[in-house]
């Protein structure tokens, strides 16, 4: 017996989670080398920060696919 | 979605009701602070004038990090980017539940959080960087920037008009409405106590949030406006 509505359910919450992980490993990794580099280098705090933001957007938006299919499922379903 | 508040009229026209009174009102508290910091400026600040000098270097700082001096041109756009993104994502968080006689179900939820406004600014940004890229750089320099590195790289450089405005939709639409389904999900859990973390956290996504499209969008102006014989 195969629900389909059962399994897009699962999916959805899954998809959310294996979108986290690139993300989240890649913002961790990106975090720690600015705050090593601020902490090697105070002076240059002021010229790598909005290199940060711009990076923090771009990796977080890999993270955010996995919240469109989620998205897209459940208004799919619940509509 | 249940948050919105759609009028009909006709076959077809839908008016997210809930998105225009939430833009209007940003747009008009925006106004009244730029009204209330330049109502008479001295060499001494006022502490309103203060308060919109700090602002106003704030704003500066974004185009100042990405394109140096030549960035004060744009500096009026991607400011009032900044400030109007800011201003809608922190009013998602406010507990506007004062309008329930007029807002059936729901609450106001924050008018970035709808997709029709975050395409909105995407193209706004898309138009206002080739507009400045063409006024810079010339026709010429606009289309043979598109063969910067090699002409293999065209179809890159053309599809990049089209990833650019849409991940800045995607991004700023889906952080926003991320945080209003996990701050309702909150409430439902439990009314008190957990949604405050919640909107903690929303505060930070909102102010990052337009931190991050108005820098993108001075980057990508910036991109677009250097002249090739510079490097």
């Amino acid at each position: 017996m195969f629900d389909v509505n059962a399994a897009a359910m699962l999916s959805a919450p899954i998809a959310v989670g294996l979108a986290g992980i690139g993300p989240a490993i890649g913002i961790g990794m990106m975090a720690s080398h600015y705050f090593d580099s601020v902490a090697r280098q105070p002076d240059v705090q002021g010229a790598i920060t909005p290199q940060f933001f711009i990076t923090l957007g771009v990796v977080e938006l890999l993270g955010l696919f996995g919240f469109v299919a989620f998205y897209l499922v459940f208004s799919k379903i619940f509509v | 979605m249940d948050h919105f508040w759609q009028l009909s009229f006709g076959d077809g026209l839908v008016v997210n009701a809930n998105t225009i009174i939430m833009a209007w009102a940003a747009m008009g508290l925006l106004l009244l602070f730029g009204w209330w910091t330049t109502r008479n400026l001295k060499l001494i600040p006022s502490v309103a004038q203060s308060a919109g000098e700090g602002v106003y270097n704030f704003c500066r700082s974004i185009t100042f990090s990405t394109g140096g001096e030549k960035a004060d041109g744009y500096l009026f756009f991607v400011g009032s980017l900044f400030l109007f993104i800011l201003l809608a994502n922190l009013m998602g968080q406010l507990p506007l539940k004062l309008f329930d006689p007029i807002i059936p179900t729901g609450h106001l939820m924050a008018a970035t959080g709808d997709i029709n406004t975050t395409a909105a600014l995407a193209i706004i940004s898309l138009v206002m960087y080739i507009a400045l890229a063409i006024k810079r750089t010339g026709i010429k320099g606009f289309l043979t920037h598109h063969l910067h590195p090699s002409p293999l790289f065209l179809p890159m450089n053309l599809l990049e008009h089209i990833t650019r405005p849409g991940s800045l939709l995607i991004r700023l639409y889906f952080n926003i409405l991320v945080g209003e389904i996990l701050s309702g999900l909150a409430i439902s859990i439990m009314p008190y106590v957990i949604p405050a973390f919640v909107v903690f956290l929303e505060l930070f996504v909102a102010v990052v949030q337009a931190y991050i499209f108005a820098i993108l969008t001075a980057v990508y102006i910036a991109l677009m406006t250097e002249t090739h014989d510079e490097h």
